[in-house]
């Protein structure tokens, strides 16, 4: 190698392994302007004002205002999305949920995160992970607050909605692209937890060990809003940890209806 | 300065709500990349970028529009990224560092940038921030020796060692070697 095609593979490698970084750009910005613009606050007062924390309550709470405002409270349960009903409660910033993990009780803090595009909000264990609002066609997604060691499989959570798919075109797509990834189905079936919808739950080898990544997804059919698609990236040890924590979240999605 | 980043420069210290989307359209996208890899931390670049633009927005009255706006912003950035890596203490051993890497990265590009980027912790900052800058944002020499307050000889020849160890880790690394030096 040249320096010349040095120079060029060093500029190709760090942009290219940066370019993840983008999605946060959209984000920072919205809330930069929040925090510097806020109306009929001057520059010195929103100096002395700002703060994260401060900032972070603000924005669930105008979230929540929000949410409340667009779905209504006269909202009525649908039996083909029976998890609509919940949108009736009122949506905190924060709250804090029971779940089981391993067998045991455990008591977590959530905080309420909304897509702009897709119309849901969420509630996301903060402690451990973190909202990734995705880009254009990239779905949401949810990650591990700290990046994992390298020598354990991806760990996240994609939410996506798909307007013009039937649950049943999105269960035979997943399949397809299960198969072609190399996954084996393990379980394909019907589901009314987390959410009413279809469970399909995927290994990368029969033969597991606890390093082996697993794929899960669930498919919930929203009538004309088409189906949104929850894939869950773990592995097998992880089963009972970032698996159960995610189902958790799952739990804590809610439709906005207008 | 160009004329229309002078103009920018001058409605921002206005509090010109436009200027300040302007410039941060320009400035975000390498500064969240730079970021990443100098903190080596998404959430922290993150919080290292919203900090720098909240202190380029009130700071911005003390800004020479004389002077070049870029080294005065990534001198910014590279403060608020070493104070949170203080206040954080990552101090990251080197065998501890985790490879940034896309989960779309097939395997050829992963073996190559995995030892690029063991090959880039090796490396002091006081080289590894210079390349940085140099191949992730085309710095210029002067632009790097502006940002860091360093002497352009000082940049050169942090560079050129830079690179040089930087190629010979690689090798190593290439053949199977000991990554250390």
């Amino acid at each position: 190698m040249n320096e010349k095609e040095f120079d060029q593979y060093m500029k190709d490698q760090l942009r290219e392994h940066t370019d993840e970084m983008a999605v946060e750009k959209k984000r920072i910005k919205n809330e930069l302007e929040q925090i510097l613009f806020k109306q009929g606050v001057s520059r010195m007062e929103t100096k002395q004002k700002k703060g994260k924390k401060t900032w972070k309550k603000t924005v669930a709470l105008l979230t929540s205002v929000a949410a409340i405002l667009i779905i209504g409270l006269a909202l009525q349960t649908n039996a083909g999305y029976a998890f609509v009903d919940k949108i009736k409660a009122f949506f905190e910033p924060e709250k804090e949920i029971t779940q089981s993990l391993e067998g045991q009780e455990e008591k977590t803090q959530v905080e309420l995160n909304e897509s702009k595009k897709a119309e849901y909000v969420i509630y996301v264990d903060t402690e451990r992970y973190r909202f990734i609002e995705g880009q254009l066609e990239e779905p949401d997604k949810i990650v591990t607050k700290e990046p994992l060691e390298e020598r354990y499989p991806e760990v996240s959570m994609e939410i996506k909605q798909e307007l013009s798919l039937t649950k049943e075109e999105a269960i035979s797509q997943i399949i397809n692209e299960l198969g072609a990834n190399g996954f084996e189905v393990v379980i394909n079936e019907k589901v009314t937890s987390p959410q009413i919808g279809q469970m399909i739950y995927a290994v990368a080898d029969l033969n597991r060990k606890w390093d082996t990544p697993v794929q899960k997804y669930y498919v919930i059919d929203v009538g004309e809003k088409g189906v949104f698609i929850f894939k869950e990236k773990f592995f097998v040890e992880a089963e009972e940890g970032h698996g159960a924590r995610f189902d958790a979240m799952i739990k804590e999605f809610y439709l906005k209806e207008e | 300065m160009k004329k229309l980043e002078q103009d920018i420069i001058r409605k921002l210290k206005d509090g010109d709500r436009e200027a300040f989307s302007l410039v941060y359209d320009q400035y975000a996208d390498y500064a969240l990349r730079v970021a990443y890899m100098i903190t080596r931390n998404k959430e922290m670049a993150a919080d290292a970028v919203q900090e720098t633009f909240i202190r380029v927005f009130y700071n911005i009255g003390a800004f020479n529009s004389d002077k070049p706006f870029k080294p005065w912003f990534y001198r910014i950035l590279l403060n608020e990224c070493n104070r949170l890596l203080s206040k954080e203490k990552k101090v990251i051993p080197f065998d501890e560092v985790k490879p940034i890497i896309s989960a779309e990265n097939n395997e050829t590009d992963f073996f190559e940038y995995d030892h690029l980027h063991e090959a880039l912790q090796q490396l002091d900052d006081i080289n590894r921030i210079p390349i940085i800058l140099k191949y992730l944002h085309d710095f210029s020499e002067k632009e790097i020796s502006e940002t860091l307050e360093l002497n352009i000889n000082t940049v050169k020849s942090r560079l050129f060692k830079g690179r040089a160890k930087l190629k010979l880790a690689l090798s190593f690394l290439r053949k199977g070697g000991n990554q250390h030096e």
